[in-house]
């Protein structure tokens, strides 16, 4: 098996690195895969205009901003992802009349930008104690002109592909929240897609647990040493 | 309180996490915890806290935003000035009410006269998700002011919720640092669970020495505030 650019397997991820509490709002995390790179922040339970309220649960108000430039249709479409994954999860009907504000921003885009702002935005929430019933995490891969599996792709390898699929799990269950794919697959080619990228999104879980783990042991060290 | 010490090592939680409770009966559930069908699971992130007094199961965080709780105290600024009420920002997504007839011997004709911008230090008397908080400037249990009702002077400084609590929590350290500090300079602090403590004193000068004090022992470990104590303690 011939090895990737990166000399990565073709079905290992990217190194992950995940920061939490980088921006003075009530919650903020960047998560990175290799050089893909997103920031996200969320604001509230808040206070919500008059005309976005809803009586029984929180607004979620997504807004994804783009490297460069104003947001653009495929911003309003990650806009769409985010909100559609991430509205079954946050418990939104112990804030009614709240606003809860994501703010995405791709700091550098490699390949799987959706899959890192996903895995950003859950971070993100969880900085800011929005209850959720679950936790996500995201995974892309693709299937090159040699019918061959490449998960977590960089942008060099999106290029030229057969098809680019993105799908997202949540973590008691791992079923599946959110799919995405493009271009010509056959059934057995997208139940192997599936497969890979369900086991890669047990690592990412692992990380985001080895990531609070570490950010709450900080904070009660304060207290229980000595 | 009492935290389970069988398991000295830190439980660190996620939402999703289901909660393995040893004592099925009579659970009362705090912060991040919610019941589903059967099972008991976690919707916020962090450590859980476990005390068989009344089989009380809770999620410590460090989040924030401030959710409003019944029988807290917190410290507001008046918004909004009305003939019935006041309108407070205690921080929460929702502004506080503070009926003008919840202070201490108030009444139609013996109002109080707070000005938009006044600090009230004020206590939750009404907390829920549907409803805007309400809150008196009364203690219901001596029927008295008991130290509620508006600042005046001072300086507010913004902290974290948990390091609010950990001074309600009787951190011996912290209370040390306090009572050293008391030694030194004369002053008189509130505390308000929403992430506010008002801090005055006899000059301007001991309010900041007084506001850094404190301010500067939020990020350090127990050790690191006796060092600060005992240099304070000259």
């Amino acid at each position: 098996m011939a090895n990737r650019a990166d000399k990565r397997s073709f079905s290992t991820i990217r190194p992950i690195s995940i920061s939490q509490s980088l921006l003075s709002r009530d919650g903020s995390a960047s998560f990175s895969f290799g050089k893909t790179k997103v920031l996200c922040s969320v604001n509230g339970p808040a206070e919500v205009k008059l005309r976005d309220e809803k009586l029984d649960k929180a607004t979620i108000d997504v807004v994804v901003r783009p490297l460069v430039g104003t947001p653009g249709t495929k911003d309003k479409t990650h806009e769409y992802i985010l909100r559609s994954a991430f509205e079954s999860v946050i418990q939104s009907g112990l804030h009614p009349r709240t606003q809860i504000q994501i703010v995405s921003q791709v700091m550098m885009d490699d390949g799987s930008i959706i899959a890192a702002a996903i895995n950003a935005t859950t971070m993100a929430l969880i900085d800011a104690g929005i209850p959720m019933k679950d936790i996500v995490a995201a995974v892309s891969c693709v299937i090159n002109k040699e019918d061959q599996i490449l998960l977590d792709p960089t942008a060099q390898e999106m290029e030229n592909v057969k098809s680019i699929h993105t799908f997202a799990f949540d973590k008691s269950s791992s079923s599946l929240l959110f799919c995405e794919s493009l271009g010509l697959f056959t059934d057995d080619q997208y139940f192997n897609c599936y497969e890979l990228c369900n086991v890669a999104a047990g690592r990412i879980f692992e990380e985001i647990r080895g990531a609070i783990t570490n950010k709450l042991q900080e904070y009660q060290g304060y207290q229980t040493e000595l | 309180m009492e935290i389970d010490l069988e398991k000295p090592e830190l439980k660190v939680v996620l939402p999703g996490d289901p909660i393995n409770v040893t004592k099925k009966e009579n659970i009362k559930l705090g912060p991040g915890l919610t019941q589903t069908q059967d099972s008991i699971i976690c919707i916020k992130a962090g450590i859980l806290n476990h005390t068989s007094v009344k089989n009380k199961w809770w999620v410590e965080n460090n989040q924030r935003r401030y959710i409003p709780a019944e029988k807290e105290s917190v410290i507001g600024t008046v918004t909004y000035k009305g003939g019935e009420f006041y309108r407070l920002d205690i921080g929460s997504a929702h502004q506080a009410i503070l009926p003008i007839l919840a202070f201490e011997n108030a009444n139609k004709k013996n109002r109080p006269n707070l000005n938009i911008g006044s600090l009230i230090y004020a206590r939750i008397s009404l907390a829920n998700k549907d409803m805007e908080p309400e809150l008196t400037c009364v203690n219901p249990e001596s029927n008295k002011a008991d130290g509620y009702g508006e600042l005046k002077g001072g300086f507010v400084i913004k902290c974290s919720l948990r390091y609010c609590r950990r001074f309600f929590s009787g951190e011996i350290e912290l209370i040390s640092l306090l009572e050293l500090l008391q030694k030194k300079k004369d002053f008189e602090m509130a505390i308000g669970m929403n992430g506010r403590i008002w801090i005055t004193s006899t000059s301007i000068k001991d309010t900041i020495f007084c506001c850094n004090v404190i301010k500067g022992a939020e990020n350090l470990n127990c050790s690191d505030i006796n060092k600060v104590a005992n240099s304070l303690g000259i």
